[in-house]
């Protein structure tokens, strides 16, 4: 029997299987092995059960201690990603369509991009103190430079002809903006927004950990000093599916934005 | 906040004038005056982004939280704490050499990458070419991309302690699939043209694969290097931060931050850590230019 190796069906299918069989595998070896530190995934799951959806349907499944780790800990991501990346975006086109200001600033953009984010967080403490605020604020100043730098280098890269053609056919300003200028630079954008995210988690975990009382986190470091260690996997587990579900959203997202562009890429090519 | 005494003199010469008298206790009215000027500013970006909250269905919790830190909280605490009162461009060169003697920093981020590099370019060369084993491990490979690294920083604290192996692994985490990824698609994206000129001239399997194969997969591979050195810096410091690394550029800015009249220190750090991200982001250019030049050259 030949199998079709490059079909998405078979791949699908094998490769759950392997998926599966991997899991498979590390449950064996974990309740053969008993390892302290590497607890079979079953009981991963029920203790994340148990730590977060264990309230009952009476009480909305979610208990308290979702909304204290979980809940907070995605609202700050979502609200320090949102600064980032709007402003991000906003610097981004403003710097990319002047070029004097874009030759000015590019050596400290650079710079502030090659700056590894969580070094900041010890001057966030000093400047902002411990509050939600710091964290906020540091996830925002942290991830907002792959969104920054990938704007501007877009936005720098839109063909002439697309801005010659607009200017002929008598557009405004803002709609060329809207309608040229953003649309031709999103595949960037997109690309720094992805950085930005990984980076925004990165920089959750890194902010959670001084002064906290809630969040991923914090249970996730508490949990390792407290010798949890079923407890600190089911974290592991949780920020595992915060950053998978992170990703999803983000190619659900360019998906749809950018349904265009895959369509112009396969008329071109 | 009071400057230590050696800062002080310099200090007022240098920094802005008005801000501070000779005792070096700035004057509250001329402060809060700055954090106005720094609120007025901050105010369009803070509304830009609510508005952005509200048209997400206008979820309420999201709402509070950011009227509650919002950019003019952040805005409103800078001038009275800010960078400039705390440090002048020389006392800042002073510091400069003790966070770069202070640490095995270098090496996990080095060795990580080097693991993540031996593991990743030939595994994804295999996986590139083998279709077999390509459908096989590709969902494996995407369900585990998109996991954080830094979520097993505590765990590998427990099982390789809080040295330089602790921190390799987990650069080395994190850097396998962006290069892995990056040498598959190289690979994929090699010409069947060429690969079948080069199965004409009666060339084996291996040196097809040595001599166009791996050739035209290169770019693709530095570029993914070139994700990996700035994903891995970042890595290295976030490891130390968590893990409570005793040495490293991570975790001395986090003891000097504890210090009085520390800001210096960790201003001086966090320039340290810049410079050397912009270091090595230079070399792979270099890299980059002398050996993915060519791909591009027919694109532009």
């Amino acid at each position: 029997m030949t199998v079709d190796w490059t079909s998405p069906k078979t791949r699908t299918v094998f490769g759950w299987t392997v998926a599966i069989l991997l899991i498979a595998a590390w449950e064996l070896a974990a309740v053969v092995g008993d390892s302290l530190y590497f607890p079979p995934p079953s009981e991963i799951l029920r203790e994340a059960y148990d730590l977060w959806f264990s309230a009952g349907l009476a009480n909305g499944i979610l208990t308290d201690a979702f909304h204290q780790d979980v809940v907070s800990s995605i609202q700050r991501l979502l609200i320090g990603l949102l600064y980032a990346i709007t402003i991000g975006i906003v610097l981004g086109v403003l710097i990319g369509r002047q070029r004097v200001a874009a030759e000015l600033i590019e050596p400290l953009l650079h710079f502030m991009r090659a700056l590894p984010g969580p070094v900041l967080l010890p001057m966030a403490l000093v400047l902002l103190g411990t509050g939600d605020s710091m964290r906020i604020a540091l996830i925002a100043f942290g991830s907002v430079w792959p969104v920054l730098f990938n704007t501007y280098s877009a936005v720098r890269q839109v063909p002439e002809s697309f801005l010659d053609t607009s200017i002929v056919s008598r557009r405004s300003r803002a709609s060329t903006l809207f309608h040229v200028i953003l649309p031709a630079s999103a595949t960037g954008i997109f690309a720094g927004v992805r950085v930005a995210t990984g980076l925004g988690i990165i920089l959750l975990v890194a902010a959670e950990l001084v002064a906290s009382a809630e969040g991923i986190g914090f249970g996730l470091t508490q949990s390792q000093r407290s010798f949890q260690f079923v407890e600190m996997w089911a974290f592991i587990l949780a920020l595992s599916i915060l950053g998978y579900v992170a990703n999803i959203l983000l190619s659900l997202l360019e998906g749809v934005v950018l349904r265009w562009h895959r369509l112009y890429k396969a008329v071109v090519a | 906040m009071k400057l230590l005494p050696h800062q002080g003199a310099e200090f007022i010469a240098t920094e802005v004038g008005g801000l501070r008298d000779r005792n070096g206790d700035s004057h509250p009215v001329s402060g809060s005056g700055h954090a106005h000027a720094a609120l007025a500013r901050a105010r369009s970006p803070a509304q830009t982004a609510r508005a952005a909250v509200g048209c997400l269905g206008k979820p309420r919790f999201l709402g509070v939280v950011a009227d509650r830190c919002s950019v003019r909280d952040v805005a409103s605490q800078l001038p009275t704490v800010g960078i400039g009162r705390c440090c002048s461009g020389s006392d800042v060169a002073d510091q400069w050499t003790i966070p770069w003697r202070s640490g095995k920093h270098r090496w996990g981020f080095f060795l990580g990458l080097g693991i993540a590099f031996v593991i990743a370019v030939p595994l994804g060369l295999m996986l590139g070419i083998s279709e077999r084993l390509y459908a096989l491990t590709s969902t494996v490979v995407e369900l585990l991309r998109p996991l954080p690294p830094i979520a097993f920083v505590p765990l590998m604290v427990l099982v390789a302690g809080q040295g330089v192996e602790m921190k390799a692994t987990i650069v080395a985490l994190g850097c396998v699939w962006p290069l892995l990824t990056n040498t598959i698609h190289g690979v994929h994206a090699t010409e069947a043209v060429a690969k079948a000129t080069g199965e004409s001239f009666g060339w084996g399997k291996w040196t097809v694969i040595r001599r166009v194969v791996w050739p035209s997969s290169l770019p693709s591979v530095i570029t993914g290097v070139r994700i990996t050195v700035s994903i891995a810096l970042i890595l290295c410091v976030g490891a130390e931060f968590i893990g409570g690394s005793t040495r490293g550029i991570g975790s001395w800015l986090l003891q000097q931050s504890m210090l009085p009249g520390g800001m210096l220190s960790v201003t001086a750090g966090v320039l340290i850590a810049g410079a050397l991200g912009v270091v090595v982001n230079a070399i792979v250019a270099v890299l980059d230019r002398r050996y993915a030049a060519w791909a591009r050259r027919g694109e532009s």
